[in-house]
C-alpha cells in the first residue's frame, strides 16, 4: 500500500458511524469504540513508519552523530507520540483536565531526556573556550 | 490490525442493548443491568489488549523503556 490515506479515512469513518450507533442506547460503548478505531489507525501509520525510521537512523549513522542523541530524539517522539494519544482517550471519556495533566507531565519528562543533551553542548563548548583562550 | 475488531465491538452493543431491552420487558431489571456490566467489561477488555499491542509497537519502534 504506497499511502494507505483512503483506508485510514474509510476506517476513520466507520468507527465513527458504529460509535454513532451505539452511542444511543450504551455511550460507554461508544467511547470503547472510538478507542478501538483510533488504535487501528495509529498501528497502521507506525508499520508505515516503521521503514522510513529505519532510513533516519541509517542517515543518523552516516553522519557520525553520537547514537546516544539519536535515541534520546527516537525516546521523545516516542514519548509524544503516546502521551498525545493517551490525551485523545482521556479526552473521550470526558476527562479533560486529567489530559491536560497528562501532557503537562510528558512535557516534563521530555524536558528531563533533555538535560543530558543541554549538558554535553556545555561541556563541548566549555572544551572550546579553554582551547581559545 | 484490521477492521473486524471494530465490527466485534459494535455487535456486542447492539447485542447487549437488544438482551436487556427484552429482559426490561419481562420485568427482570437485575439481570439486564448484569448483562450490560459484563458487555462493557467485553468491550474493555479488547481496547486494552489493543492498547496493550500498540504500547509493544511503541515501545519496540521507538525504544521508550
Amino acid at each position: 500500500m504506497s499511502t494507505p490515506i483512503f483506508q485510514l479515512i474509510g476506517i476513520a469513518f466507520l468507527t465513527a458511524a458504529a460509535a454513532l450507533l451505539v452511542k444511543g442506547t450504551k455511550p460507554e460503548l461508544a467511547a470503547v469504540i472510538t478507542i478501538a478505531g483510533g488504535i487501528i489507525l495509529l498501528l497502521i501509520v507506525l508499520e508505515a513508519f516503521q521503514g522510513s525510521l529505519k532510513v533516519l537512523s541509517e542517515i543518523a549513522q552516516m553522519t557520525g552523530l553520537d547514537s546516544v542523541l539519536i535515541r534520546t530524539l527516537l525516546k521523545m517522539v516516542g514519548i509524544g507520540y503516546i502521551v498525545e494519544f493517551s490525551a485523545g482517550i482521556l479526552h473521550d471519556f470526558g476527562q479533560g483536565s486529567l489530559a491536560d495533566k497528562l501532557i503537562f507531565c510528558g512535557k516534563i519528562l521530555i524536558l528531563i531526556l533533555a538535560i543530558p543533551i543541554l549538558e554535553n553542548i556545555l561541556t563541548l563548548v566549555n572544551d572550546l573556550l579553554r582551547l581559545i583562550s | 490490525m484490521d477492521i473486524s475488531v471494530i465490527f466485534r465491538l459494535a455487535a456486542i452493543g447492539i447485542i447487549v442493548t437488544v438482551v436487556c431491552q427484552i429482559l426490561k420487558k419481562s420485568d427482570r431489571d437485575d439481570i439486564s443491568t448484569v448483562i450490560s456490566i459484563v458487555g462493557l467489561v467485553i468491550a474493555l477488555t479488547i481496547a486494552v489488549t489493543m492498547i496493550g499491542d500498540l504500547f509493544d509497537v511503541i515501545r519496540e519502534l521507538f525504544g521508550v523503556t
